[in-house]
């Protein structure tokens, strides 16, 4: 990994070959497991991550965390220790892993509808099988779409997307580890796309508040793109099962 | 032991603010873009700096000792950052539980001190590979009462601007770390001065306030924390809660925060400026001289409330210094039984005596806090009848009843 | 002693799913923040909700329309109970006059005390000595079948065994599977004629047991016959049964009692070895 190598070239490509404004392939798939109500996996580049989700379910545990007005919505990340260059000692408890689940916690409460389920639990468990940049992201969308998949109602899509700044300022979205470790300031938005409303902003490293607006908006724009595209997974989705029951109803 | 929970908002302050909030008031008399004042006080110890913003209250401290660098960065220093949510600040901190608090508070601090490189790394290396001075930085929280975030890194930054490291000389293949005493200790090199400005939302993006109190901080949907330097580049970022915000509303107080980032650097740093003059001109240094302050007391409401005491003629005491606050003279109070007299023994201390008592002046050793504290010690040791004595006990024992004077030796600590 | 491995990427994974091929007409398929439509005169149903006067969809599912109530049903979702369905459930906790029974529901449902048999089929009031007994009558991780009574406003069931057909259940298999996949029909007790007997409750738990005979007088369905022998014959037709559910449910086809049938039919062709 040479400091020499830009993080965009003389044409415009970046180290994978994308050009700026590009996001990685992405490859979906709703409804793995039995088990859990709801569950999902997605492939952004070559990271990669599965998420499930239980419920709402009656309160386990601490009753007196049961909420009248509302689900509470319990989260937790976790890293497999495969998933990083070198073995990773502990999948979840340490800080960043924490941190993760708070901010995926954030997040979600934003989008899901939990005022129809008082005193119940929604549970949703993420794992990262492979981390190649853009966890979060990959965790995020994950997890939306196992929602989705249990049935659990969200004001609409919720997407993140990160985005970066190159030496010469361009943005550039969508951010790979190799990107990431090259220095340069990464800045992490989830949005709900539809109303164009910002959910959660992180950043790290530093650059100058001028370039935030258009980093931003070329963010919120990847995060349009990753909308389109999971939409069209669901639906396929809908349709293949659909017409496996044969479009019949319960009642 | 048992657990306190939470501190709960109830209900009709929670909707009292959000009354308020639509008539544009705040419960504070703030407006919605102002700051609560920072006072930065500093101890006697390099690196070691107390901050409050209004009534929240942050204690920094910065250590530093020799290790072995990181494998993967052989040349750079260690820097470590910590804060300690303890019991003293709120009801329901709990010295061993790690709740989601804690957590966002040190990442978020982690993120703008240490990620943005604020504090020179390189310099901190002693001998590649070998030896390098990792920094740690412990910050305290001392009161909640709002906004511990803000708060900590400015105690965080200014503590580091204040620290001074040993001097270290290398002699062939000896280090040698000199004392305070022989060389002047070097500061630590920053490059910029990364503070986090927090900002609380309510309903949805409809009213932000800045700098909330423990009130609005718990009835507020989300908070957005911007870390940013005086040349205005954003440091960190961090929205969160049940946020919804327009981009554009953030992008208009990124702005807001940067102006007011360069207000607070100039804070800090001429703080540390103005101490380390202190320093120099030998004043008195150290956290009593604004710490303890309390109000001024007037003399005669003092000598008042020392009317209502009946020191019983026969008894012996041990006199105590008794701290009063403010200009103390010397004075006869007449009262029934007894007459005392106020001496004025320091700056900030006197003497409540008695006037059967002469006074001794001895010192209690050299303390830290440069007070002068006295201790009496009476000459006479008079015999102690307790034959009218009120005491129910069935048997009472009695020290010291002999007439020998014990002298006490003088303690140094 | 070699023995083969298969590992399986996750690309190569089987697609089980049975999708009838060159259907043209789908209905409307609507996803979560998709608008519906932005006309007032309609009344909004589950997985719908209203946002600036338009009414856009929470879920991913279908679309119903009845008369002027517009409704998004998702395909997969936790049971929703309403009255007079047959569920099976087992006892989470036993309370003071009630049990909580967990019916894969948002919220435990309950079974009052009031609403159970007494042992002896007698018609009294419930006494004191009644509340103590309860946890002779059912326990923490019994399985029951029962019929929902109401509703309450908060989701949660009111549960009813008070019918003979209803009760603890004995020796047999219970199956899991998502309730989308269970139509409400007029009953949900079936005797198969290969001899057991099915219980689909329309909360997605699956009940197999041998045939039960109705002919003898039953004390109000809490007595569990533990001792009974069950010849190995019905076990393996359980078993099969049991598979066979498992497969339709893989496939996502609907349970009835005539399509586990069928899929019993064809499996008979496929032998298995006895190790």
């Amino acid at each position: 990994m040479s400091r020499n190598r830009e993080l965009i070239s003389n044409i415009g490509l970046r180290l994978d070959g994308r050009r700026a404004l590009e996001l990685r392939r992405i490859r979906c798939k709703l409804g793995l497991f039995s088990e859990p109500d709801g569950s999902a996996y997605i492939e952004q580049g070559l990271t990669k991550v599965l998420a499930a989700v239980y419920g709402p379910h009656q309160v386990r545990g601490n009753r007196s965390k049961a909420q009248h007005d509302c689900a509470i919505v319990n989260c937790q990340f976790s890293m497999a220790v495969f998933s990083t260059g070198e073995r990773k000692r502990r999948p979840r408890g340490d800080r960043k892993s924490t941190e993760m689940s708070i901010h995926l916690h954030q997040a979600l409460i934003a989008a899901i509808k939990v005022e129809l389920y008082p005193w119940s639990q929604i549970d949703v468990y993420v794992e990262v099988l492979h981390a190649d940049g853009g966890i979060y992201p990959a965790c995020v969308n994950a997890a939306t779409l196992a929602l989705i998949d249990a049935g659990i109602p969200l004001k609409e899509y919720l997407c993140a997307c990160t985005a970066s700044l190159a030496s010469n300022d361009i943005p550039m979205i969508d951010i790979s580890h190799q990107e990431e470790i090259m220095g340069g300031p990464t800045l992490t938005v989830a949005a709900l796309p539809m109303s164009g409303k910002v959910v959660l902003l992180e950043m790290s490293q530093r650059f100058h508040v001028d370039h935030l607006p258009k980093v931003l908006d070329k963010a919120l724009k990847g995060c349009i793109d990753i909308k389109n595209i999971l939409d069209e997974a669901v639906k396929n989705n809908v349709r293949e099962i659909g017409s496996s029951t044969g479009w019949a109803s319960s009642t | 032991m048992s657990k306190i929970r939470e501190y709960t908002i109830s209900n009709c302050e929670k909707n009292f603010l959000l009354k308020c909030l639509k008539d544009q008031t705040r419960l504070d008399g703030r407006a919605f873009d102002e700051f609560r004042n920072i006072e930065i006080e500093f101890g006697k110890d390099y690196g070691c700096c107390c901050v409050s913003l209004g009534q929240t209250r942050v204690l920094a401290q910065v250590t530093c000792e020799i290790q072995v660098p990181k494998s993967s960065r052989p040349s750079e220093g260690i820097l470590n950052i910590n804060i300690e949510l303890n019991p003293i600040a709120a009801p329901n901190f709990e010295p061993t539980s790690k709740n989601d608090l804690f957590t966002q508070l040190n990442r978020t601090l982690e993120k703008c001190l240490k990620d943005s490189k604020a504090v020179d790394l390189e310099s901190l290396c002693i001998k590649m590979s070998e030896k390098v001075w990792a920094l740690r930085v412990d910050v305290n929280v001392l009161n909640h009462e709002g906004n511990i975030l803000d708060c900590a890194s400015i105690a965080a930054l200014s503590a580091l601007h204040h620290f001074r490291r040993p001097d270290v000389t290398c002699d062939g293949e000896d280090f040698i770390i000199h004392k305070y005493s022989q060389r002047d200790p070097i500061p630590i090199v920053i490059h910029h001065y990364p503070v986090c400005i927090t900002y609380s939302i309510f309903e949805r993006g409809e009213f932000i306030l800045a700098d909330p109190t423990l009130l609005e901080e718990g009835v507020a949907d989300a908070f957005l924390t911007v870390g940013m330097n005086s040349y205005k580049e954003l440091c960190g970022l961090h929205l969160g809660g049940k946020a919804e915000l327009n981009p554009d509303i953030l992008i208009q107080i990124t702005q807001k925060a940067g102006n007011r980032a360069g207000i607070v650097v100039e804070q800090i740093k001429k703080a540390v400026k103005e101490e380390n003059e202190k320093r120099l001109e030998d004043k008195s240094i150290g956290f009593h001289n604004k710490l303890c302050s309390t109000k001024n007391i007037d003399f005669e409401d003092l000598e008042t409330c020392f009317d209502q005491w009946r020191i019983a003629p026969k008894r012996k005491h041990k006199d105590t210094e008794k701290n009063m606050i403010g200009e103390t003279v010397e004075e006869q109070i007449q009262t029934e039984n007894f007459s005392v007299k106020i001496e004025k023994k320091g700056s900030q201390s006197a003497v409540l005596v008695p006037e059967e008592f002469e006074e001794v002046g001895r010192v209690w050793g050299d303390s830290d806090e440069d007070e002068d504290a006295v201790v009496e010690i009476p000459k006479k040791i008079q015999t102690v009848s307790l034959l009218d004595s009120d005491s129910e006990e069935e048997s009472t024992i009695v020290l010291n009843a002999n007439s020998q004077t014990k002298k006490m030796e003088e303690i140094t600590i | 002693m070699s023995r083969k491995i298969y590992i399986r990427l996750a690309t190569d994974r089987v697609n089980t799913s049975v999708a009838i091929e060159g259907l043209r007409a789908y209905p409307s398929i609507y996803t979560p923040g998709q608008i519906i439509t932005n006309q007032n005169e309609f009344m909004r149903g589950h997985g719908t909700y209203e946002d600036n006067g338009l009414l856009k969809a929470s879920v991913a599912g279908v679309q119903e329309k009845v008369n002027n109530l517009i409704s998004v049903r998702p395909l997969k979702s936790r049971y929703n109970g309403e009255v007079g369905d047959v569920v099976v459930g087992r006892i989470t906790e036993v309370q003071q006059k009630r049990w909580k029974v967990n019916t894969n529901s948002r919220l435990d449902s309950i079974l009052p005390l009031s609403s159970v048999n007494l042992p002896g089929g007698e018609l009294r009031r419930r006494s004191v000595e009644d509340e103590h007994m309860m946890r002779n009558y059912l326990q923490e991780g019994d399985l029951i079948s029962a019929e929902v009574k109401n509703v309450y406003s908060d989701g949660s069931l009111s549960l009813h065994t008070r019918s003979l057909k209803y009760g603890k259940l004995g020796q047999g298999i219970m199956v899991k599977v998502f309730p989308s996949l269970i139509k409400r029909s007029k009953t949900h007790f079936h005797n198969l004629p290969i001899g057991i007997s099915l219980i689909l409750g329309t909360n997605g738990f699956i009940w197999i047991c041998p045939i039960i005979n109705n002919t003898e007088e039953s004390v109000g369905g809490f007595v569990q016959n533990l001792e009974e022998v069950v010849p190995e014959i019905t076990r393996a037709t359980m078993s099969r049964t049991r598979n066979c559910i498992l497969a339709l449910a893989q496939s996502k086809m609907m349970l009835f009692d005539t399509s586990i049938l069928f899929a019993y039919e064809e499996s008979k062709s496929i032998t298995y070895q006895n190790y």
